[in-house]
Protein backbone atom coordinates (compact mmCIF):
# COMPACT_ATOMS: atom_id res chain seq x y z
CA UNK A 1 0.00 0.00 0.00
CA UNK A 2 1.16 3.19 -0.48
CA UNK A 3 2.35 5.77 2.41
CA UNK A 4 -0.17 8.35 1.10
CA UNK A 5 -2.98 6.18 -0.48
CA UNK A 6 -5.01 9.54 -0.40
CA UNK A 7 -3.11 11.80 -2.04
CA UNK A 8 -5.65 13.30 -4.49
CA UNK A 9 -7.54 14.35 -1.19
CA UNK A 10 -6.92 17.66 0.19
CA UNK A 11 -5.57 18.53 3.92
CA UNK A 12 -8.57 19.98 5.16
CA UNK A 13 -10.68 16.95 3.86
CA UNK A 14 -8.40 14.50 5.60
CA UNK A 15 -8.81 16.02 8.44
CA UNK A 16 -12.28 15.34 8.55
CA UNK A 17 -12.05 11.87 7.66
CA UNK A 18 -9.49 11.90 10.47
CA UNK A 19 -12.31 12.89 12.40
CA UNK A 20 -14.87 10.67 11.61
CA UNK A 21 -13.05 7.62 12.80
CA UNK A 22 -11.13 6.86 9.62
CA UNK A 23 -7.50 5.83 10.42
CA UNK A 24 -6.21 5.71 6.89
CA UNK A 25 -6.56 9.31 6.95
CA UNK A 26 -3.98 9.91 10.13
CA UNK A 27 -1.47 8.07 8.22
CA UNK A 28 -1.71 10.37 5.05
CA UNK A 29 -1.76 13.16 7.08
CA UNK A 30 1.18 12.39 9.11
CA UNK A 31 3.06 11.16 5.55
CA UNK A 32 2.40 14.84 4.02
CA UNK A 33 3.00 17.05 7.09
CA UNK A 34 5.36 15.73 9.34
CA UNK A 35 8.50 16.32 6.95
CA UNK A 36 7.41 19.65 6.70
CA UNK A 37 6.75 20.48 10.41
CA UNK A 38 9.84 18.84 10.85
CA UNK A 39 12.24 20.75 8.40
CA UNK A 40 10.75 23.91 9.50
CA UNK A 41 11.01 23.37 13.15
CA UNK A 42 14.50 22.32 12.15
CA UNK A 43 15.26 25.58 10.30
CA UNK A 44 14.19 27.56 13.52
CA UNK A 45 15.52 25.95 16.38
CA UNK A 46 18.68 24.13 14.79
CA UNK A 47 17.99 21.36 17.10
CA UNK A 48 17.01 17.95 15.76
CA UNK A 49 15.71 16.36 19.11
CA UNK A 50 14.14 19.91 20.04
CA UNK A 51 12.20 19.88 16.57
CA UNK A 52 11.24 16.33 16.60
CA UNK A 53 9.72 16.88 19.63
CA UNK A 54 7.92 20.22 18.08
CA UNK A 55 6.77 17.91 15.29
CA UNK A 56 5.04 14.83 18.02
CA UNK A 57 3.63 18.09 19.74
CA UNK A 58 2.42 20.09 17.16
CA UNK A 59 0.66 17.75 15.83
CA UNK A 60 -0.73 16.62 18.62
CA UNK A 61 -2.77 19.80 18.69
CA UNK A 62 -3.75 19.14 15.08
CA UNK A 63 -5.27 15.70 15.99
CA UNK A 64 -7.12 17.20 18.90
CA UNK A 65 -8.43 20.07 17.24
CA UNK A 66 -10.12 17.85 14.37
CA UNK A 67 -13.54 17.48 16.00
CA UNK A 68 -13.74 21.29 15.49
CA UNK A 69 -12.03 21.63 12.47
CA UNK A 70 -14.38 24.02 9.76
CA UNK A 71 -13.60 23.05 6.45
CA UNK A 72 -13.19 26.59 4.25
CA UNK A 73 -11.80 28.38 6.76
CA UNK A 74 -7.93 28.06 6.84
CA UNK A 75 -5.37 26.12 5.43
CA UNK A 76 -4.48 23.46 7.65
CA UNK A 77 -0.87 24.34 6.49
CA UNK A 78 -1.23 27.38 7.43
CA UNK A 79 -2.67 26.55 10.69
CA UNK A 80 0.17 24.15 11.23
CA UNK A 81 3.20 26.16 10.26
CA UNK A 82 1.44 28.76 13.20
CA UNK A 83 1.27 26.24 15.64
CA UNK A 84 4.77 24.99 14.92
CA UNK A 85 6.02 28.86 15.14
CA UNK A 86 4.57 29.55 18.20
CA UNK A 87 6.58 26.59 19.80
CA UNK A 88 9.84 27.05 18.24
CA UNK A 89 9.64 30.47 19.43
CA UNK A 90 8.29 29.35 23.33
CA UNK A 91 11.35 27.16 22.96
CA UNK A 92 13.62 29.76 21.89
CA UNK A 93 12.65 31.92 24.63
CA UNK A 94 14.33 29.11 27.07
CA UNK A 95 17.04 28.27 25.38
CA UNK A 96 18.81 30.54 22.95
CA UNK A 97 20.39 29.26 19.67
CA UNK A 98 23.58 28.57 19.17
CA UNK A 99 26.54 30.46 17.94
CA UNK A 100 27.09 30.45 14.63
CA UNK A 101 30.65 29.45 15.84
CA UNK A 102 29.36 26.57 16.74
CA UNK A 103 28.92 24.93 13.32
CA UNK A 104 32.05 23.06 12.51
CA UNK A 105 34.14 24.88 10.02
CA UNK A 106 36.24 23.23 6.97
CA UNK A 107 39.68 24.21 7.32
CA UNK A 108 40.34 27.58 5.16
CA UNK A 109 41.55 27.15 1.66
CA UNK A 110 40.58 23.26 1.52
CA UNK A 111 37.61 23.43 0.17
CA UNK A 112 36.06 19.83 -0.37
CA UNK A 113 35.89 18.25 -3.88
CA UNK A 114 32.85 16.59 -2.81
CA UNK A 115 30.38 18.34 -4.09
CA UNK A 116 27.79 16.61 -1.39
CA UNK A 117 30.21 17.95 1.55
CA UNK A 118 29.81 21.16 0.22
CA UNK A 119 25.89 21.67 -0.16
CA UNK A 120 26.13 19.90 3.84
CA UNK A 121 28.94 22.87 4.27
CA UNK A 122 26.16 25.00 2.83
CA UNK A 123 23.14 24.20 4.54
CA UNK A 124 24.45 24.06 8.34
CA UNK A 125 26.50 27.59 7.24
CA UNK A 126 22.91 29.19 6.58
CA UNK A 127 21.09 27.31 9.37
CA UNK A 128 23.72 28.59 11.91
CA UNK A 129 23.85 32.16 10.46
CA UNK A 130 19.06 32.10 10.28
CA UNK A 131 19.85 31.34 13.87
CA UNK A 132 21.54 34.62 14.90
CA UNK A 133 18.45 36.24 13.22
CA UNK A 134 15.94 37.92 15.09
CA UNK A 135 13.16 35.12 15.56
CA UNK A 136 10.74 37.00 13.36
CA UNK A 137 12.72 37.01 10.54
CA UNK A 138 14.48 33.54 10.36
CA UNK A 139 10.81 32.61 10.34
CA UNK A 140 10.19 35.15 7.48
CA UNK A 141 12.80 33.91 5.43
CA UNK A 142 12.93 30.61 6.00
CA UNK A 143 8.90 30.35 4.74
CA UNK A 144 9.60 33.07 1.72
CA UNK A 145 12.84 31.13 0.40
CA UNK A 146 13.51 28.10 1.81
CA UNK A 147 10.04 26.39 2.01
CA UNK A 148 8.81 28.56 -0.78
CA UNK A 149 5.23 29.75 0.55
CA UNK A 150 4.08 32.97 -0.87
CA UNK A 151 4.07 36.18 0.87
CA UNK A 152 -0.37 36.44 1.65
CA UNK A 153 -0.02 33.03 3.03
CA UNK A 154 3.45 33.96 5.17
CA UNK A 155 1.75 37.04 6.43
CA UNK A 156 -1.68 34.60 7.70
CA UNK A 157 0.57 32.59 9.21
CA UNK A 158 2.63 35.38 11.14
CA UNK A 159 -0.18 37.32 10.95
CA UNK A 160 1.57 40.60 10.05
CA UNK A 161 0.73 42.27 6.35
CA UNK A 162 2.24 41.40 3.72
CA UNK A 163 4.26 44.68 3.58
CA UNK A 164 5.79 43.87 6.80
CA UNK A 165 6.71 39.95 5.32
CA UNK A 166 8.25 41.65 2.93
CA UNK A 167 10.20 43.63 5.21
CA UNK A 168 11.49 41.15 7.46
CA UNK A 169 12.56 39.26 4.38
CA UNK A 170 14.56 41.82 2.79
CA UNK A 171 16.08 42.12 6.28
CA UNK A 172 17.10 38.98 7.21
CA UNK A 173 18.47 38.17 3.57
CA UNK A 174 20.86 41.65 4.12
CA UNK A 175 22.33 40.10 7.22
CA UNK A 176 22.62 36.29 5.84
CA UNK A 177 24.35 38.08 2.89
CA UNK A 178 26.73 40.00 5.43
CA UNK A 179 27.54 37.39 7.72
CA UNK A 180 28.25 34.66 5.28
CA UNK A 181 30.04 36.98 2.74
CA UNK A 182 32.82 36.11 5.26
CA UNK A 183 32.89 32.62 4.81
CA UNK A 184 32.41 32.68 1.00
CA UNK A 185 35.55 30.44 0.38
CA UNK A 186 35.34 27.46 2.34
CA UNK A 187 30.99 27.93 1.15
CA UNK A 188 32.60 26.80 -2.28
CA UNK A 189 31.95 30.27 -4.01
CA UNK A 190 35.70 31.83 -5.31
CA UNK A 191 34.12 34.57 -7.94
CA UNK A 192 33.15 37.20 -5.48
CA UNK B 1 40.68 44.29 -6.39
CA UNK B 2 37.85 43.68 -3.52
CA UNK B 3 38.68 41.13 -1.01
CA UNK B 4 36.18 38.59 -1.42
CA UNK B 5 36.12 37.56 2.18
CA UNK B 6 34.74 40.62 3.03
CA UNK B 7 32.23 40.87 0.95
CA UNK B 8 28.58 40.52 1.25
CA UNK B 9 27.00 36.69 -1.03
CA UNK B 10 25.28 37.64 -3.84
CA UNK B 11 21.74 37.27 -4.54
CA UNK B 12 22.46 33.89 -6.80
CA UNK B 13 24.78 33.02 -3.55
CA UNK B 14 21.85 32.78 -1.51
CA UNK B 15 19.72 31.29 -3.41
CA UNK B 16 22.37 28.33 -3.68
CA UNK B 17 22.35 28.06 0.41
CA UNK B 18 18.79 28.43 0.18
CA UNK B 19 18.82 25.35 -2.03
CA UNK B 20 21.41 23.82 -0.16
CA UNK B 21 19.23 23.96 3.29
CA UNK B 22 15.94 22.75 1.39
CA UNK B 23 18.24 19.50 -0.19
CA UNK B 24 19.46 18.85 3.25
CA UNK B 25 16.24 19.16 4.92
CA UNK B 26 15.79 16.59 7.95
CA UNK B 27 13.17 13.79 7.46
CA UNK B 28 11.42 12.06 10.02
CA UNK B 29 12.78 8.84 11.43
CA UNK B 30 10.59 5.30 11.68
CA UNK B 31 10.54 6.42 15.95
CA UNK B 32 8.97 9.93 15.07
CA UNK B 33 6.70 8.69 12.72
CA UNK B 34 5.08 5.36 14.97
CA UNK B 35 4.95 8.06 17.88
CA UNK B 36 2.82 10.71 15.76
CA UNK B 37 0.78 7.43 14.56
CA UNK B 38 0.74 6.55 17.98
CA UNK B 39 -0.76 10.17 18.98
CA UNK B 40 -3.24 10.31 16.72
CA UNK B 41 -4.69 6.93 16.94
CA UNK B 42 -5.24 7.37 20.90
CA UNK B 43 -6.48 10.68 20.16
CA UNK B 44 -9.04 9.02 17.39
CA UNK B 45 -10.34 6.57 19.82
CA UNK B 46 -10.42 8.88 22.79
CA UNK B 47 -13.11 11.12 20.26
CA UNK B 48 -15.18 7.72 18.84
CA UNK B 49 -15.32 6.29 22.92
CA UNK B 50 -18.95 6.54 23.42
CA UNK B 51 -20.08 8.66 25.76
CA UNK B 52 -20.97 7.21 29.73
CA UNK B 53 -24.18 7.20 30.55
CA UNK B 54 -23.53 9.33 34.45
CA UNK B 55 -19.85 10.18 34.33
CA UNK B 56 -18.66 10.28 38.03
CA UNK B 57 -17.14 13.43 37.79
CA UNK B 58 -20.69 15.26 37.20
CA UNK B 59 -21.70 14.68 40.46
CA UNK B 60 -22.11 17.52 42.75
CA UNK B 61 -20.59 18.91 46.08
CA UNK B 62 -23.46 17.40 48.06
CA UNK B 63 -24.36 14.27 46.00
CA UNK B 64 -20.79 13.02 46.79
CA UNK B 65 -21.36 14.27 50.74
CA UNK B 66 -24.57 12.31 51.03
CA UNK B 67 -22.77 9.08 49.82
CA UNK B 68 -20.06 9.85 52.19
CA UNK B 69 -22.59 9.65 55.15
CA UNK B 70 -24.20 6.26 54.01
CA UNK B 71 -26.58 7.34 51.43
CA UNK B 72 -30.37 7.82 51.86
CA UNK B 73 -30.52 5.65 54.96
CA UNK B 74 -27.42 7.56 56.59
CA UNK B 75 -29.30 11.02 55.91
CA UNK B 76 -32.18 9.54 57.53
CA UNK B 77 -30.06 8.83 60.42
CA UNK B 78 -28.52 12.11 60.66
CA UNK B 79 -31.93 13.70 60.29
CA UNK B 80 -33.44 12.23 63.67
CA UNK B 81 -30.03 12.89 65.19
CA UNK B 82 -30.71 16.58 64.61
CA UNK B 83 -33.88 16.46 65.67
CA UNK B 84 -33.25 14.97 68.51
CA UNK B 85 -30.50 17.82 69.57
CA UNK B 86 -32.90 20.61 68.87
CA UNK B 87 -35.48 19.12 71.32
CA UNK B 88 -32.64 18.80 73.97
CA UNK B 89 -31.59 22.36 72.95
CA UNK B 90 -35.31 23.55 73.50
CA UNK B 91 -35.63 21.79 76.70
CA UNK B 92 -33.09 22.68 79.27
CA UNK B 93 -31.63 19.76 81.46
CA UNK B 94 -33.58 21.32 84.76
CA UNK B 95 -36.67 20.26 82.61
CA UNK B 96 -35.22 16.98 80.88
CA UNK B 97 -36.49 14.82 83.47
CA UNK B 98 -40.50 16.14 83.37
CA UNK B 99 -40.13 16.30 79.77
CA UNK B 100 -38.71 12.32 79.79
CA UNK B 101 -41.38 11.76 82.13
CA UNK B 102 -44.27 12.78 80.34
CA UNK B 103 -43.18 10.75 77.68
CA UNK B 104 -42.88 7.76 79.30
CA UNK B 105 -44.94 7.98 82.59
CA UNK B 106 -41.70 6.81 85.08
CA UNK B 107 -39.92 9.65 87.11
CA UNK B 108 -36.09 9.66 86.32
CA UNK B 109 -32.86 12.43 87.26
CA UNK B 110 -30.70 14.01 85.71
CA UNK B 111 -28.30 11.66 87.10
CA UNK B 112 -30.12 8.66 84.76
CA UNK B 113 -28.33 10.42 81.65
CA UNK B 114 -24.88 11.26 82.78
CA UNK B 115 -22.08 8.59 83.57
CA UNK B 116 -21.35 6.96 87.04
CA UNK B 117 -18.53 8.97 88.39
CA UNK B 118 -19.93 12.51 86.91
CA UNK B 119 -23.08 11.80 89.06
CA UNK B 120 -21.51 10.81 92.36
CA UNK B 121 -19.91 14.44 91.77
CA UNK B 122 -23.32 15.98 91.55
CA UNK B 123 -24.89 14.34 94.44
CA UNK B 124 -21.71 15.52 96.47
CA UNK B 125 -21.37 19.06 94.95
CA UNK B 126 -25.27 19.29 95.67
CA UNK B 127 -24.94 17.75 99.00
Amino acid sequence: MALDAMSDVSDEALLVLYANGDAAAARSLTVRLAPRVLAHAYRMLNDRAEAEDVTQEALMRLWKIAPEWRQGEAKVTTWLYRVTANLCTDRLRKVRMKDIDDVPEMADGAPSADEGLIEKARAEALNGALGDLPDRQRQAVVLRHIEGLQNPEIAEIMDISVEAVESLTARGKRALAAALGKRRAELGFYDG
Amino acid sequence: MADPRKSELTEAELDRLFEASDAEAPLPSGDLMARIMTDAEAVQAQAMAPVPAAAPQSRGLFAGLGEALGGWAGLSGLGAAVATGLVIGIFPPDQLASYAAALTGAEVSLSDYVPGDMALSTVASDG
